[in-house]
């Protein structure tokens, strides 16, 4: 059973005009996420997962630009709407939670403020209304005495705190996607697999479809049901998340998973991967990772591998894949 | 073997000051009574969440603060005791890496003059040998030699930990305290930077006391591993040991709530609940049982002294008998 798709990017590319020329931040990315699905994205700093999500939010700001592709939201493009539009959509349809929350909270305005500031805005409720909702929405995210902490200014919020009141602020006019940046990667890991718990049951509940980014691949393991690896602003590997974790397929995935050390392995040396992701306005001609590839191939150096289906579900850019397993 | 560092009920705590006499209203409790010991060779892990000490005790060995109480032997000679001339002498075996290497090298230096500080505050080696010494410690942990006219600004995260790891290793120190030294970053680069510290510990004959959040890395990284709640050390074991038998509620829900790679999606399920008290006003008896599953009568009492739960392992619970070498719940311990 495919659930009913809820969004859709087609072929994503994001430029940033920089002085040394244009740099392609996300270059041709796609995927589809289901109704109540969790694709997980995955990829270390400046492979472009951040990038994504505020393309998709429409959030990014000279000197970047998406100058390329398509964000369908049940069929209808965000990127091409007129801004009053997707000022109505922001916060009500797709809503986005960040890793430090205070990227979204205001320091000089109470919690329950700019709760209210939303509700009104997207709900058509009045104050009191909104109050009543966004008490109920403090509440359902466990913060303790939501009746003080709605008065509370951000700073009085010890970080898990803060997190769950943007989670609850994120996530007050129910919207039908919700992108996830790095939501657990400030804090400590009990106070994360709270989090977890809290932004999966709220998902259950509103059968939302969520974007998770992280560079944790325990976390992207446990949260999604399908993962898409990106390095250096493309996608190399998307698949289910067992087929992934059990069978990956780019030189890349294999790498980041063999380097990771996990509890009870007993290597005497991590399996680095050699070198560091070049630089986005140097990249080379084909494909990015070929540098610091082991199984790279004459082809690597002249064509970028596409993604491309390999098996149901299992997407692969790669010339050379690991298949001795 | 005598150890190389000896511990005893070592104590920092920070006051907070506050009106116009700035009279101390109260008390961070950072460091509130630890005791261990650090074998030469071996790498110690302290692990724990944020806020329960592990950086302040870190800082504390090597003196970067100085103790409120306690008492610090390094080769059996009082390290607190020492002043001047001897105590500088003495700091030149105890280095430090910090987390984050942004903050921790100065912008408008170059490598070679962040690498040759070291030799020049101790003066180590004449002046004109300096410039040479910077450029062989950049290559012990793997840069080009050519790097030394390079300032920070010009490097990535990994290649400043390793310029950060060269400053630590430029007087043969003996021990190394580690801040969180690959936390800040990416998995891949993460990899090389532990196998650089490794590889140096074999070469050097180094200590360390690895401080970290990530338990996956102390796991891989560390001999013995100490856990640490709230400025104390609640249970401490050889890592086999520690992560195969945990006996502390505390380290148990903490091994629990690392996520697993390949583990598959799953229902969430929070190894805690609650968060750590502050450290100002720690709760009564146990710290930790106002979070603790397992929490009975007489918790909030007393504060369980650390007791022997196997060879090399102590835990401070009350689920395990006083006596010393009893194993196991004590009798009638649990409601």
């Amino acid at each position: 059973m495919t659930p009913e798709i809820v969004v859709s990017v087609r072929n994503l590319q994001t430029t940033f005009h920089t002085r040394a020329g244009p740099v392609r931040a996300v270059d041709g990315i796609s995927y589809d996420i289901g109704k109540g699905r969790t694709l997980g994205i995955v990829g270390e700093s400046g492979c472009g997962k951040s990038v994504t999500s505020y393309s998709l939010m429409r959030l990014i700001e000279p000197p970047g630009e998406v100058t390329a592709g398509q964000v369908l939201l049940h069929g209808e493009d965000l990127l091409s709407l007129p801004e009053e539009r997707m000022e109505d959509y922001r916060g009500s349809r797709l809503a986005m939670i960040f890793q430090e929350p205070m990227t979204a909270l205001n320091p000089v305005l109470t919690v329950g403020y700019q709760m209210d500031e939303q509700i009104m805005r997207h709900m058509g409720l009045t104050r009191r209304q909104s109050r009543e909702r966004a008490l109920e929405m403090l509440e359902l995210v466990g913060i303790p005495s939501p009746r003080e902490r709605y008065d509370s200014y951000p700073h009085q919020l010890s970080g898990g705190m803060r997190q769950r009141a943007m989670i609850a602020m994120a996530l007050s006019c129910e919207p039908e996607f919700l992108i996830a940046d790095e939501p657990t990667t400030a804090l400590d890991v009990t106070i994360q697999g709270q989090i977890l718990e809290l932004i999966q049951q709220l998902q259950e509940r509103l059968h939302m479809s969520v974007q998770f980014i992280t560079h944790d691949l325990g976390v992207i393991s446990e949260v999604s049901d399908e993962v898409l690896v990106m390095y250096a602003g493309t996608a190399c590997e998307k698949a289910p998340t067992d087929l992934l974790m059990d069978a990956p397929l780019h030189p890349y995935t294999v790498a980041l998973m063999e380097s990771i050390p996990r509890i009870g392995r007993r290597i005497p040396r991590l399996p680095a991967i050699a070198g560091t992701v070049p630089s986005l306005s140097e990249l080379p001609a084909g494909c990015p990772f070929q540098n610091r590839c082991p199984r790279v191939v004459e082809r690597c150096h002249a064509e970028r591998p596409a993604l491309k289906a390999v098996a149901p579900g299992h997407e692969l850019a790669c010339f050379n894949p690991v298949d001795d397993r | 073997m005598t150890a190389l560092l000896n511990v005893r009920d070592l104590r920092k705590h920070f006051p907070i000051r506050k009106g116009l006499l700035r009279r101390e209203k109260a008390r961070v409790h950072a460091v509130d009574g630890v005791s261990l010991e650090v074998q030469p060779g071996e790498t110690l892990g302290l692990v724990g969440e944020s806020g329960c000490g592990k950086s302040t005790l870190g800082r504390t060995l090597v003196r970067l603060y100085e103790p409120t109480a306690g008492r610090i032997e390094y080769r059996g000679e009082d390290f607190l005791a020492l002043r001047g001339e001897r105590l500088r002498s003495m700091r030149r075996n105890l280095q430090m890496i910090f987390q984050d290497p942004f903050a921790s090298l100065d912008p408008r230096m170059t490598v070679g003059q962040v690498l040759a500080e070291p030799f020049k505050v101790h003066d180590a080696c004449p002046p004109r040998e300096r410039r040479e010494r910077a450029c062989a410690l950049l290559e012990t942990v793997g840069l080009k030699a050519d790097y030394v006219n390079r300032y920070p600004h010009e490097f990535s995260g990994g290649q400043r930990q390793r310029i950060s790891i060269a400053r630590a290793m430029a007087l043969n120190p003996e021990l190394v305290v580690a801040d969180e030294p690959v936390s800040a970053l990416d998995v891949s680069i993460q990899a090389q930077i532990l196998n650089l510290l490794k590889d140096l510990q074999e070469e050097f004959k180094l200590t360390y006391v690895f401080i970290s959040h990530d338990l996956s890395v102390v796991d891989h990284f560390c001999d013995r591993v100490a856990v640490m709640y709230l400025g104390r050390i609640i249970e401490i074991a050889p890592k086999d040991e520690l992560f195969r038998n945990p006996r502390h509620p505390y380290t148990q829900a903490l091994i629990e709530a690392v996520p697993r790679v390949g583990a598959g999606k799953k229902k969430m399920k929070p190894a805690l609940k609650g968060e750590v008290p502050s450290p100002i006003t720690p709760p009564s008896g146990c710290h930790f049982h106002p979070r603790c599953p397992m929490r009975h009568d007489g918790c909030d009492r007393a504060y369980p002294p650390l007791v022997e739960a196997g060879p090399g392992h102590r835990v401070a619970c009350q689920l395990y008998g006083q006596a010393a070498g009893t194993v196991g719940p004590a009798a009638g311990g649990r409601p």
